[in-house]
């Protein structure tokens, strides 16, 4: 199961996203601004995988020393193939 | 000289705000305005260093706001945003003013005209 967040972390959508996809132990896909959420300060307590669209991240400037260690950086055919083999896919917050 | 402000709410490249408000700070430093660009919550993230638009097809919002900062806009950032959204000084780019809410609300007070993004 993935929950995708497009929206920042200071919308009311992102932090639901964020909030609920933490609370199911669900994988997370960050992309647009939601990329924003892969600050590691945001993600204590947190066991889920994290996939970040690289694109997206290089465009708003962050670097990989700043995100979360183990992010799984993927492609936008990388976000096709995982959103096709998921069972589930909740989004996008 | 009039003073125009303008706030910046909303992060780059999600949606239009960002471009729109540098634009419209370009605008009108052109036309003779005294212009402040005031940057809160997401809108913070403009100013970060290191914005790689290549392949893209975006315009690169780091570049533009240099060009602000060149055509005598003064940027302000609210610390506190900042603060949440775990961006250093070192992170932005040179020439922007960090600020408290307290400082904004006194510029937005002297201000002609507002518009926020």
């Amino acid at each position: 199961m993935i929950t995708v967040i497009k929206s920042s972390p200071d919308t009311p959508e992102g932090k639901r996203g964020f909030r609920l996809a933490r609370d199911m132990a669900s994988d997370m896909v960050l992309l647009q601004n939601g990329v924003y959420f892969a600050q590691r300060e945001r993600f204590e307590g947190f066991c889920g995988k994290v996939y970040i669209l690289e694109e997206d991240m290089r465009l708003r400037g962050l670097n990989d020393k700043e995100i979360l260690k183990d992010a799984i950086k993927i492609d936008y055919d990388g976000l096709v193939d995982l959103m096709v083999e998921e069972e589930k896919v909740i989004g996008m917050f | 000289m009039p003073i125009v402000s303008i706030i910046l709410r909303r992060p780059p490249y999600g949606d239009i705000n960002a471009a729109e408000a540098l634009r419209h700070a370009l605008g009108g430093v052109t036309s003779g305005y005294d212009v402040n660009l005031i940057m809160v919550d997401g809108g913070v993230f403009t100013a970060r260093k290191g914005q790689i638009e290549e392949g893209t097809g975006f315009t690169n919002l780091e570049a533009t706001l240099k060009d602000c900062i060149d055509m005598g806009i003064k940027v302000y950032m609210d610390k506190g945003s900042m603060k949440e959204n775990y961006l250093d000084p070192e992170m932005i780019v040179d020439g922007c003013s960090i600020i408290n809410s307290h400082e904004i609300s006194t510029i937005v007070k002297e201000s002609d005209k507002i518009m926020i993004f």
